[in-house]
């Protein structure tokens, strides 16, 4: 009886399916007897017909069921394309010499797979770039494939994401099926993944199901990339993302997966110079463009704004129909970039004089305190809000910021507060961002960097505020107001000893809207005024 | 192979559950009584003639006022249609043809008289024909019960002449009361079927008849233009071969004869020529040489040979090439 039941239980759905049939089969036979001989005759002509309108009916439903569900959402339409038609050379990879020269290694690594694998040396599965947004990891991912000379299927993390489950899985597994079989074909294939975060981030365990589709499209990441060793096509990951390292599963950046991290970080000086010089080539432009300024003038920024910046030149010296791009183009470039678009607001005659003082105030600041930073435009046209605008930035990047600089900060922020007090003994609603800017550093400095007088040195914000007693909060602001009130009076001693400067400035300004940086330089070398330049420590 | 096997047993048992019939020949009469009395409330009587069932339906009322079928008499008729079908189907007599003839009991006279070839209503269950050309393929008539004239005839002749009448009964008998020799003498009287064994031939050539008659009746522009008197359609075998003719009396209409019009014969002709090419080409019937056609009135004739209608059907003969070879009118 037992073995009864345990082949009952194995062979259920069999069991079932049968009765099934024999029912229909029985309730068909007497259907068909309970016929006239005609209409049975006319039934069974017409059996083949219907079997073949059942079977077309079935192939239909097959059909759109795999189209629609399976093949339609899980479906790839990622054209691979081959390394040679990539066209991105590794001399057009300009700009990151350090993660070039890591990611050379990687070709060679691609390259000599064959010979690795006869030494039994470890053969590189899986490279991440990580770095912030814009640095070229694409471009860097492209320059592989193409001296690699591998097919390269490129898609994006967001795009295994679908709000059915399965589907995120399923695409991985077509990625890397079409990726084995391009490997077989050409010797090898490189897949690119883009923002790797969207599939990458930590695993987590939801009640709700919520994380369920993420966590198991990565799970079919990590087995197929666990796969391709056994499999051995020669299939090489290479990941991308702007998320922190840290942010990612942790099984991903195991050797085996991901063997390699590469940083692809915001370039130097230098590397800026080469970007502003492999883009210009790009573009008709003038050949005195002083490329050193123009590295200079965008200390953080990514090569793609960069390439930004060349490109609204282009545009604007296409507007104004001009045939080359000049550094008047490039630095309105930057403005529009970095400003916004000019706004027509029309202010009356004090408000004009007011935003006048107020940005000569914070012109002479930076000019005359400032260590680091240089004044590369000022302005009374309203931009994004704003009445006026002083551009500044440093002249080349600092990864730490000294007490020195963070007190030139302060005083930036406050030169239009105190311009606009010292000239007409009143001060304006203009002057509550550079309040917001000012305190938030004040503030930061105190609380967080020791660098309050008081002697109270650490990071207090990490102390919840009803543990910290009154006397330690006083006195905390207490520095930092210090910090701001000395700011203050160090601004006012400077604008009112060099009152005629600032005078000087706010009538340019009123006449003329905008100072470039030659014409700024120009005025404070009429009062036989130069940069503060101060070494950083 | 278990799932092979299965369906194979499935098909087996399928085919058997199709064998044997459901209306065995033997009591086949009795058999399409019984369904019309049981599922339809009707009586009627029935005689297998040779390959043809005849059906008699008697009906409290055939005509309305109007003199038109009754509604209530249409549905019986439908009834018996489907019931005869049903049995000439699913029969193992070998049959060819139903013959339903209904009367009015009142009026024995008149009749209605529907045949079918019963392959034609099996097309139509199989959707092998249109609906419209099922129609067409059944011949429908509305007459006076041939027989019941000739007996009136009979009748007439024995008072107008004084006759002893105990001989009348004896000479019905024995010289007027004989199957009858066309189709146009079907019918019942006297519960008796004056019904012959019909041949497809003599079908075919009665149904074109009635095609033509029903096309020129249905279409307004040759209705208003001719009168259809009369359209026979005969077959005749001879040792030469056999050959179908079609005589047709459709003179010019009244009204176009009184302002002095007359109608081009030649539509009428082509008319002819369309529907018993249409005809004989459906049934694939090749046991002919020519389909004679004759203008009783203006003796005007085409003969159409078998090859023609072939060729026509396949359009590989234009119809005006046909009517060119009309002869006995002017200009043709």
């Amino acid at each position: 009886m037992k073995v009864f039941m345990m082949w009952f239980r194995e062979n259920k759905v069999k069991i079932i399916i049968l009765i099934g049939v024999l029912g229909l089969l029985v309730l068909s036979i007497v259907g068909l007897m309970s016929l006239e001989s005609f209409y049975r005759k006319m039934t069974l002509a017409t059996l083949p017909l219907q079997f073949l309108m059942v079977g077309a009916n079935a192939s239909i439903f097959v059909f759109m069921y795999l189209y629609f569900l399976q093949g339609g959402f899980a479906k790839l339409d990622k054209a691979p394309i081959k390394g040679k038609d990539i066209e991105i050379k590794w001399k057009d990879v300009v700009g990151m010499e350090d993660a070039k020269q890591e990611a050379w290694e990687m070709v060679q690594l691609i390259r000599d797979r064959a010979k690795l694998m006869k030494i039994g040396g470890k053969v590189v599965k899986g490279l991440l770039m990580v770095g912030p947004p814009g640095c070229g990891k694409t471009y860097m991912a492209k320059a592989i494939a193409t001296e690699a000379r591998l097919p390269f299927i490129s898609m994006s993390g967001s795009e295994f994401t679908e709000v059915f489950v399965g589907v995120g899985a399923s695409r991985v597994r077509k990625l890397f099926q079409k990726a084995r079989s391009l490997a077989d074909g050409y010797g090898g294939c490189i897949i690119f993944i883009d923002e790797l975060d969207a599939i990458g981030r930590h695993r987590q365990l939801s009640w709700g199901g919520g994380g369920q589709e993420t966590n198991a499209t990565q799970n079919q990441l990590l087995v197929e990339m666990d796969g391709l060793r056994e499999k051995g096509g020669n299939v090489i990951v290479i990941g991308a993302t702007n998320a922190s390292e840290d942010s990612l599963d942790a099984a991903l950046l195991r050797p085996g997966r991901f063997d390699r991290k590469l940083y692809v970080g915001l370039p130097g000086l230098e590397d800026r110079e080469k970007i502003f010089e492999y883009y210009l080539t790009k573009i008709k432009a003038d050949t005195d463009i002083d490329v050193g300024r123009l590295a200079r003038r965008s200390v953080y920024k990514s090569p793609a704004d960069i390439a930004n910046v060349v490109m609204e030149a282009a545009l604007i010296s296409t507007r104004k129909r001009k045939e080359l791009v000049g550094m008047k183009e490039l630095s309105e470039a930057f403005e529009r970039i970095e400003l916004g678009i000019k706004h027509k607001v029309s202010m009356n005659k004090k408000e004009r004089e007011m935003t006048a003082y107020h940005e000569s105030g914070h012109l002479m600041v930076t000019y005359l305190i400032h260590p680091t930073d240089d004044v590369f435009k000022a302005s009374i046209i309203p931009r994004k809000g704003s009445l006026g605008v002083v551009y500044h930035s440093p002249k080349e990047e600092f990864h730490t910021k000294s007490r020195d600089m963070l007190l030139a900060d302060i005083k930036v922020a406050l030169g239009g507060y105190v311009a606009e007090k010292t000239v007409f003994g009143t001060t304006s609603t203009g002057v509550s961002s550079d309040f917001a800017t000012a305190m938030k550093i004040a503030h930061m400095m105190v609380w967080r960097l020791g660098m309050g007088e008081s002697g109270y040195t650490g990071d207090y914000t990490q102390i919840p505020p009803e543990q910290l007693s009154d006397s330690i909060k006083t006195k905390l602001n207490e520095d930092t107001n210090r910090i701001l009130r000395s700011g203050i009076d160090e601004v006012e001693t400077l604008l009112k000893a060099e009152r005629p400067i600032i005078d000087r400035f706010a009538q340019e300004l009123l006449q003329r809207e905008e100072l470039d940086y030659d014409e700024i330089e120009d005025i404070f070398k009429q009062y036989n005024k130069t940069k503060r330049t101060m070494s950083i420590n | 192979m278990n799932f092979v096997r299965l369906i194979l047993v499935c098909a087996i048992t399928l085919s058997l559950a199709g064998c044997g019939p459901s209306f065995p020949k033997a009591n086949l009469a009795g058999e399409i009584v019984s369904l019309c009395k049981k599922e339809y409330n009707i009586d009627i009587k029935t005689e297998v003639i040779g390959r043809t069932l005849a059906v008699y339906v008697p009906m409290p009322t055939l005509f309305d006022i109007t003199f038109a079928i009754d509604e209530k008499a249409q549905e019986m008729i439908q009834n018996v249609l489907l019931a005869a079908s049903r049995v000439s189907l699913s029969t193992d007599a070998d049959l060819l043809f139903y013959c339903v003839i209904a009367q009015d009991v009142r009026l024995p006279e008149i009749q209605v008289i529907i045949i079918k070839y019963i392959d034609d209503v099996k097309r139509a269950f199989y959707t092998d024909i249109s609906r419209d050309e099922y129609f067409k393929r059944t011949i429908f008539d509305i007459n006076i019960n041939p027989q019941s004239k000739k007996e009136q005839t009979i009748k007439e002749i024995f008072k107008k002449y004084d006759l002893d009448p105990q001989w009348e009964e004896q000479v019905l008998d024995e010289f007027f009361r004989t199957s009858p020799l066309d189709l146009k003498d079907f019918g019942y009287w006297q519960n008796r079927f004056y019904v012959k064994d019909i041949t497809k031939p003599e079908f075919f050539a009665e149904q074109i008849a009635y095609r033509v008659k029903m096309r020129m009746r249905e279409d307004k522009k040759l209705s208003e233009k001719f009168i259809t008197k009369k359209v026979d359609g005969s077959y005749e075998k001879t040792g030469a071969g056999a050959d179908f003719y079609i005589k047709f009396d459709i003179p010019t209409s009244d009204l176009l004869s009184a302002v002095g019009q007359v109608s081009d014969i030649r539509e009428v002709f082509r008319i002819i020529v369309d529907e018993a090419a249409d005809c004989l080409y459906g049934y694939k019937f090749e046991d002919f040489n020519t389909v004679k056609i004759f203008d009783v009135n203006s003796n005007a004739h085409l003969l159409l040979t078998k090859e023609n209608i072939y060729l026509y059907q396949r359009n590989r003969l234009k119809m005006d090439a046909i009517l060119k070879g009309i002869q006995g009118i002017g200009g043709a």
